[in-house]
């Protein structure tokens, strides 16, 4: 249950409920890097916390950020997912969805590999 | 069936013989040649420049005689006539060629065992018509831009230990051990850093 409070003629969200609040706001995004991604990139596993749903290309933004690494030229090419990557959501591969405007809207995870094709 | 006697083909067929699994069926046609010795380990150095196929037929029967084994000198194309067989796994090099059997088995609801590899990461997973999408679907790369810039350089290791997974997976479906078949998933294994993951997926 949400608590308002009178501060100064405006009504504001009670100061122990904006915990609360945030809980809802924020989502946590786990992402899983793999194969040549976890070598060139140096990191297997980052979390990304936002506060309102992102498309694949505004999280890989957002991993750059954290990173302080542009990871979109290892992952993007002429403005369409690299040949030979793989991204998933929950298990879902976004070619099969909106690609890189696929929207996540919930708490999930990411997966990012780039399958290997000898034998 | 194991499609192709390569790298992974050579581990995968190495095992299923020595197992005494029915009968085995392969499709192979390259020539040997030195650059394969450091993984393929059905063949050895006087064996450079011969047919793959010819060569590990006869090893093969030379380790288990008792398993029928039917060596087809082919490359797997559209046409090919993929014999009756209730597994095949996919030892190829390739997408394109991955795309066509996965093509040509899927439509037989035949199930195959997927593998790949490069440097020194590999990727597994079992297809089973009825159960999961096609290797194309599962793993859907743009096979032709994919194969144009695929890494040769693979570390020999993850060539055995992928083809002895494939193996493992390949006696955990024909004894019907579905609790612990790698179908619905993708392992993706990094032996740099000796890490084994398992991705699920969904259609």
């Amino acid at each position: 249950m949400l608590i308002f409070e009178h501060r100064s003629g405006v009504l504001k969200l009670k100061s122990t409920q904006k915990h609360t609040i945030s809980k809802f706001i924020h989502m946590k995004i786990n992402v899983k890097l793999f194969a040549t991604l976890r070598l060139k990139l140096g990191i297997a596993e980052l979390k990304i916390e936002i506060e309102k749903p992102v498309t694949i290309i505004q999280l890989l933004k957002l991993i750059s950020q954290q990173l302080k690494t542009d990871i979109i030229p290892e992952l993007i090419e002429d403005g369409e997912i690299m040949v030979g990557t793989i991204l998933l959501i929950n298990g879902k591969n976004v070619l099969h969805a909106d690609k890189l405007e696929t929207l996540i809207t919930e708490e999930c995870e990411v997966s990012v590999f780039p399958p290997a094709g000898g034998g | 069936m194991v499609a192709g006697a390569g790298g992974l083909g050579s581990t995968v067929l190495n095992l299923l013989i020595r197992l005494g699994v029915g009968t085995i069926h392969f499709f192979e046609f390259a020539e040997i040649d030195l650059p394969d010795l450091n993984r393929q380990i059905l063949y050895n150095s006087e064996n450079i420049g011969k047919p793959k196929c010819r060569i590990a037929f006869e090893n093969l029967k030379k380790i288990n005689p008792k398993v029928e084994i039917v060596a087809h000198c082919e490359k797997i194309i559209e046409k090919t006539e993929i014999p009756e067989v209730d597994l095949v796994f996919d030892c190829l090099d390739n997408f394109t060629s991955r795309y066509i059997l996965d093509d040509l088995i899927y439509s037989k609801r035949i199930p195959m065992v997927h593998a790949g590899v490069s440097s020194y990461f590999g990727q597994l997973t079992v297809i089973i018509p009825g159960k999961t999408e096609c290797l194309r679907k599962v793993i859907s790369v743009d096979a032709a831009k994919f194969d144009e810039k695929i890494n040769k350089n693979i570390f020999p290791p993850v060539v055995t230990t992928m083809a002895s997974l494939q193996v493992s997976e390949g006696i955990k479906y024909l004894t019907g051990d579905f609790n612990n078949l790698l179908y619905g998933k993708i392992l993706v294994i990094d032996l740099l850093s000796n890490s084994f993951d398992v991705i699920n997926i969904k259609d």
